[in-house]
């Protein structure tokens, strides 16, 4: 039997319909901003705090280089805002974070109000539940402290919600768009690379957080523009070999980057630089080759690209996915360029030796942090264990209050009769999430450990978020279908029973009375 | 009332539901329910909104140090980087040089220290810092430098040949060459080898390094605290500090203790003439050579004490700004922000502390006037150094420097309270399981020597300790994937504890069971043995003896029922409960005072001088209470009538003689601490 996109659909997304944001939905997302900037406004640190503040402050006023591994967009953004006329220097570069987490808040909302109108109808329960969800999120522990004071992971917080509502439209897209040629949704994939590339100017577990994409993006390519065709396997048949070329030479790459660079023992300036020399030129080679092989194809060979092969399209898509992840990430030749102006803070001195292998020694030094030693625990099921258990028990439980939790598994159960693939996915990226992100850190056993980790961790945060929305609907539905009973009596009670045949009660405002009824 | 209207009166009674469970009810922020509502929740930590305390901080060492100074924080990120914001930002204190001791931000004064190995970067690290003191530009450090006492030309020179020992000659040439330790040009040569040249210049932007003459007075250098921070001050001014202590006289042979005990060096008769004439040069003292046998008698002209005119060390204190008390939610601070106030205490206590071993020698040469004045700030001192430390637990639960105070000082005062607060040091850290070993013993000792009180509670906590200590052990081995865990030195010490303590328990808990139901087995015991004084009497010894008190108890009891006469039996007993239950104790004598039972075992003195003793104990157990004043007066009381009837006796004898003198002090004591209330 053939596979189609419509069973699979109505199986895994039954309630799910596409859904863009109009200027009203901005508009609500937009006072919540506001609320949330002067809220974190109303509780921020009035001068220098504890920790790297400080520093970064300093950092920011100079647009020097702070600690490693530089973060060049908190120092370049930050600026802007040391030039409010009034405030202490430190007040207004917390100002900043606020602002920041004020935007992470927003982008949230717009993530919320995505996914609840995908699903729902009745706006006025949507906007309700979404900006209960804003609240609890800008009131969650560690992205409420992160606003307060100058720190690095507001600004790399805000990366989350954003690159995740850029995959939703993206799966939008995916799913509607039926051409002769593969569709990719390269456009909003690009963006996606971009934001990830940039976002790596900010913290770098951002890297993590994306480790579920892949599969987010595999499952829809598959069931909604490959499987669904009747001759797929003709969409599959060339080109593997191009696309294991291209896998080969990304993995090479970074190998050489791993082995060679990132992960020495002793430094990278000893024997003339013999480590540093082998990785970088291996890995400079290896997407030349990956560029040439791009170019060849767009410039001179452009007709001859297989539009509707998969695995052609795919190793176009990647080199292109990297090339726009480099020019993200070329935010860290900032480093490169101010060093050089030797500003008064200029951690790491990159342009302190005269010889470019020199400085890329520095500068490497510098992104992969080298100069912090850590001294973590090894990886055992004993250790990974405790560290999850401290994970759900101290870090996560301190976030939402009690009941919070309890509206979040309502929403879990909602998405699952409702959208059991994004049920799926949500949780998926919850668990590799922690998981790699606990077995990257390796964190010790004690409180001092769990404070300094918390805030690597505020994705995991954004993500049980997601739920609470969903929750928030299904109790407001509830009600309402009570509400209706008590107040409108038997009249309405027909109309009601039969909307919700076939369902609980409590679904009573689905899309079908929502459709009937749009407000 | 259509569908529009449910919808909008459903979604304003939602809207209040989720108003309350997001902002919570009522005013109260100490509410256990707060951790159900989501503001509430998270407001104590995280509103910041009146939390100066880095910024209070960075300027508390700003306002604290001379013009022109030279400042090396130890590098913690609390103190560096306010530090820096305030230098580079807000351009504070210009006239000042910062240096961290890795130079992550500050001028790299120890050069390029990731690519500099180990060995030579303590040498280098020990030429600079003599370079900088050497400057006439007051330098101050935020931590106790190690061997600051030692430092000099020829101790370099010494360290140089130690950590070069048995390399080739060949290279030991180049060595020679870099580092050139023979005069103060050759150190200035090696340090530019080092550090860059606008680095090294910046140091004699005011000042520079003393000249060639003045080199026989460089080094070594002692620790002055002032505040938070320690002035390295040269050798020379401990004389000054000895000559203040000893009431501003004295010569070499007088000083010399108190120079070492100062300094922790011993200063050398030949460094004593050359440093007091330079020291009479700049003022601070006269000297007349005695004609007799030409030595030294020195005069103190000026006390070196104060950084400022008129502002002593403790004086800091009250100029700094420390407000984080006042704010209603700064014990919820983050951990970052609450090691700075765990920094105050211990820097305040550290100060106090001084300030006591710098008065517990004054009063060694104080005319006899002044010694009363310099005993209660001494013991004033005393009290605010443990009052600092424990007025800051309370915003700092987790601090494991000030548990580790709180513990130490406690040591003999209050057994209970030391095992306490070092055995938290393991709960906040599982690594750091040393001072559980320690908590049991403490309790363990305790336990013994007062048999009566909390036996069984006490045995208990030290077996919990050790159970702490060893579950630690073994998460801390397991976690690493290693082995040791049996080879390991304190869970090897603390397994034979565990023996010997399980055993205690086991007892202890057999002597409760025993006494539970022993007015049975004495009624036995009694009936085998029947009313022989002398086999009962032996009886309760050995009972004593194996620590079965309840019913050793019981038989003195029945001992005293059956001789009410025996004046042997009965002072065996209030010497049992002496021992062992102190308010028994107190009891039987304070009958024995009312019903005037005195023989010749209990003499009225001898009684009255027990209960003396006995109030006094407990007045000093329960030291700072109201309690204890009670007890103190009582114990006045009863040690004046003590005396007053030994007054009356014609022959003393030497044990009456001590018990005089120990009443005469204890009530000078109780005076004092009465009359500081």
């Amino acid at each position: 039997m053939a596979f189609k996109s419509e069973d699979f659909q109505k199986k895994w997304m039954k309630d799910y319909r596409s859904y863009d944001l109009v200027f009203q939905d901005k508009l609500i997302a937009a006072f919540v901003f506001i609320a949330a900037f002067v809220f974190y406004a109303l509780h921020l640190t009035p001068g220098v705090s504890a920790g790297d503040n400080g520093e970064l402050t300093s950092a920011v006023y100079y647009l020097g280089v702070a600690h490693a591994p530089g973060y060049p967009i908190h120092t370049l953004f930050a600026k802007i805002f040391t030039f409010i006329p009034w405030g202490n220097v430190a007040w207004r570069v917390n100002l900043f974070s606020a602002f920041c987490g004020a935007l992470t808040v927003y982008f949230a909302i717009l993530v919320y109000f995505k996914i609840m109108f995908s699903l729902h109808s009745n706006k006025l329960y949507v906007y309700l539940s979404a900006v209960v969800g804003a609240i609890a999120f800008a009131m969650s522990k560690t992205l409420w402290s992160q606003s307060v004071t100058t720190e690095v992971y507001t600004i790399s917080a805000l990366f989350h919600p954003l690159m995740f509502y850029v995959l939703l439209k993206w799966q939008d897209k995916v799913m509607q768009t039926q051409r002769k040629d593969l569709y990719l949704g390269e456009k909003y994939l690009l963006a996606f690379a971009f934001l990830l590339g940039i976002g790596l100017g900010g913290h770098q577990t951002i890297i993590i957080t994306q480790m579920y994409t892949l599969v987010f993006l595999s499952v829809f390519i598959l069931f909604f523009q490959v499987l669904n065709r009747k001759n797929f396997k003709a969409y599959l048949r060339t080109h593997q070999g191009h696309f294991a070329f291209v896998l080969f030479l990304i993995f090479l790459a970074w190998a050489f980057y791993f082995y060679y660079i990132v992960r020495y023992e002793s430094n990278l300036f000893v024997n003339q630089f013999s480590n540093l020399k082998p990785g970088v030129t291996v890995f400079v080679i290896c997407y030349l080759l990956l560029l040439a092989y791009y170019l060849y194809y767009r410039l001179l060979a452009q007709k001859s690209i297989a539009y509707n092969q998969l695995f052609h399209r795919l190793s176009l898509l990647a080199i292109k996915f990297f090339g726009m992840i480099f020019l993200g990430f070329a935010i860290y030749f900032y480093i490169f360029i101010r060093a050089h102006g030797n500003p008064p803070l200029n951690w790491g001195g990159v342009n302190e030796l005269d010889t470019w292998w020199g400085k890329l020694a520095k500068f490497f030094t510098m992104i992969n942090r080298k100069q912090f030693p850590v001294n973590p625990l090894p990886i055992s099921f004993y250790n990974v264990l405790t560290q999850l258990n401290l994970l759900i028990t101290k870090v996560h439980y301190s976030q939402f209050s009690t009941p919070f939790f309890l509206i979040a598994a309502l929403g879990g159960y909602e998405l699952f009769r409702r959208c059991r693939l994004w049920l799926v996915l949500l949780v998926f990226s919850f668990l590799v999430y922690n998981f790699a992100l606990t077995l990257y850190i390796k964190f010790d056993f004690n409180d001092q450990d769990l404070f300094f980790i918390e805030v690597f961790y505020i994705y995991s945060y954004f993500l049980i978020s997601i739920f609470i929305p969903l929750g928030v609907y299904q109790m407001l539905s509830l009600s309402h279908f009570l509400l209706s009973k008590i107040l409108l009596k038997q009249k309405d009670e027909q109309a009601v029973s039969s909307t919700t045949s076939g369902t609980s009660s409590s679904t009573s405002l689905s899309h079908q009375e929502g459709a009937s009824n749009p407000s | 009332m259509n569908k529009r209207t449910i919808a909008i009166v459903n979604a304003l009674l939602f809207g209040l539901l989720f108003f309350i469970l997001t902002w919570g009810v009522g005013s109260d922020f100490s509410s256990e329910f707060d951790s159900f509502f989501q503001y509430k929740k998270n407001l104590k930590a995280n509103d910041n909104s009146l939390n100066w305390v880095n910024y209070n901080y960075g300027k508390n060492f700003l306002m604290g140090m001379e013009p022109n100074s030279i400042f090396m924080t130890e590098g913690g990120d609390n103190q560096v980087f306010s530090l820096l914001y305030f230098a580079l930002v807000e351009n504070k204190r210009p006239d000042v040089d910062f240096f961290d001791q890795k130079g992550n931000v500050f001028p790299r004064l120890y050069g390029d220290i990731l690519n500099t190995s180990a060995r030579e970067l303590s040498l280098v690290q020990d030429i600079r810092d003599f370079q900088l003191y050497s400057t006439d530009r007051p330098v101050y450090v935020t931590w106790r430098r190690a061997n600051i006492e030692k430092l000099s030309l020829s101790y370099l020179r010494n360290r140089k040949n130690e950590l070069f020992q048995g390399v080739n000659p060949q290279f030991k040439a180049v060595l020679d060459r870099k580092y050139q330790l023979n005069n103060l040009d050759g150190l200035k040569r090696t340090a530019r080898n080092y550090i860059d040249r606008s680095i090294y210049d910046l140091k004699l932007r005011s000042g520079g390094y003393l000249y060639e003459q003045d080199f026989k007075y460089l080094g070594p250098w002692y620790l002055k605290q002032f505040g938070l921070a320690f002035k390295v001050t040269p050798f020379r001014y401990a004389i000054v500090d000895a000559l203040d202590i000893h009431g501003g006289r004295g010569d070499y042979a007088s000083l010399q203790e108190t120079i070492a005990a100062i300094t922790k060096i011993n200063m050398s008769v030949n460094q004593f003439n050359l440093y007091t004439r330079q020291l009479a040069s700049e003022g601070y003292l006269s000297f007349s050579e005695n004609d007799f046998d030409k030595t030294l008698q020195l005069a103190l002209l000026k006390p070196f004490d104060e950084v400022f005119k008129g502002i002593t060390a403790l004086d800091y204190w009250n100029k700094y700004k420390i407000f984080y008390k006042d704010v209603y939610n700064s014990y919820a601070w983050d951990f970052l922000t609450l090691e700075i106030y765990a920094y105050y205490a211990r820097y305040q206590r550290s100060q106090y502390l001084t300030q006591v071993n710098f008065l517990k020698r004054k009063i060694n040469f104080a005319p006899q006037g002044e010694k009363e004045g310099l005993l209660a700030m001494i013991n004033e001192y005393t009290l605010k150094s443990e009052e600092v430390v424990e007025e800051n637990l309370a915003f700092n639960p987790n601090n494991v420097a000030l548990h580790y105070y709180v513990g130490s000082v406690n040591f003999n005062k209050d057994p209970e309270k030391s095992a306490k607060h070092l055995a938290k040091i393991n709960e906040i850290d599982y690594k750091n399981t040393r001072w559980s070993l320690t908590a049991a013993k403490i309790i363990y000792q305790h336990s013994l020597k007062n048999q009566n009180e909390n036996y069984l509670e006490n045995l208990q906590k030290a077996k919990g300790y050790l159970d702490k200590l060893l579950e630690s052990k073994r998460t801390f081995y397991r976690s690493r994937n290693s082995g040791g865990y049996e080879q390991d030195k304190e869970v090897v010490e603390a397994s034979k504890i565990m023996a010997v303590v399980d055993e205690a328990i086991l007892n202890a808990e057999k002597n409760t069971e025993f006494s539970r139901d022993s007015s049975a087995d004495e009624e036995k015991i009694v009936n085998q043995i029947g009313n022989d004084k002398e086999k009962l009497v032996a009886l309760v010894k050995n009972l004593e003896s194996n620590k079965q008190f309840t019913l050793a108890e019981k038989i003195y009891n029945r001992l005293l029922a059956s001789f009410p006469d025996d004046e042997e039996v009965f002072g065996d007993y209030v010497n049992f409960l002496r021992e062992n239950n102190l308010d028994k104790a107190v009891t039987v004598l304070n009958e024995v005072i009312e019903t005037e039972k005195y023989s010749q075992a209990l003499s009225e003195d001898k009684v009255k001088f027990f209960l003396g003793k006995l109030h006094f104990e407990k007045a000093e157990k329960n030291s700072g209470t109201q309690k204890s004043i009670e007890h103190y007066e009582k114990s006045r009381v009863f040690f004046n009538d003590y005396l007053a009837l030994v007054n009356e006796k014609t022959s003393i004898d030497s044990k009456t003689k001590n018990q005089i003198i120990i009443s005469e002090k204890s009530i000078s004591h109780i005076d004092l601490v009465l009359s500081k209330r």
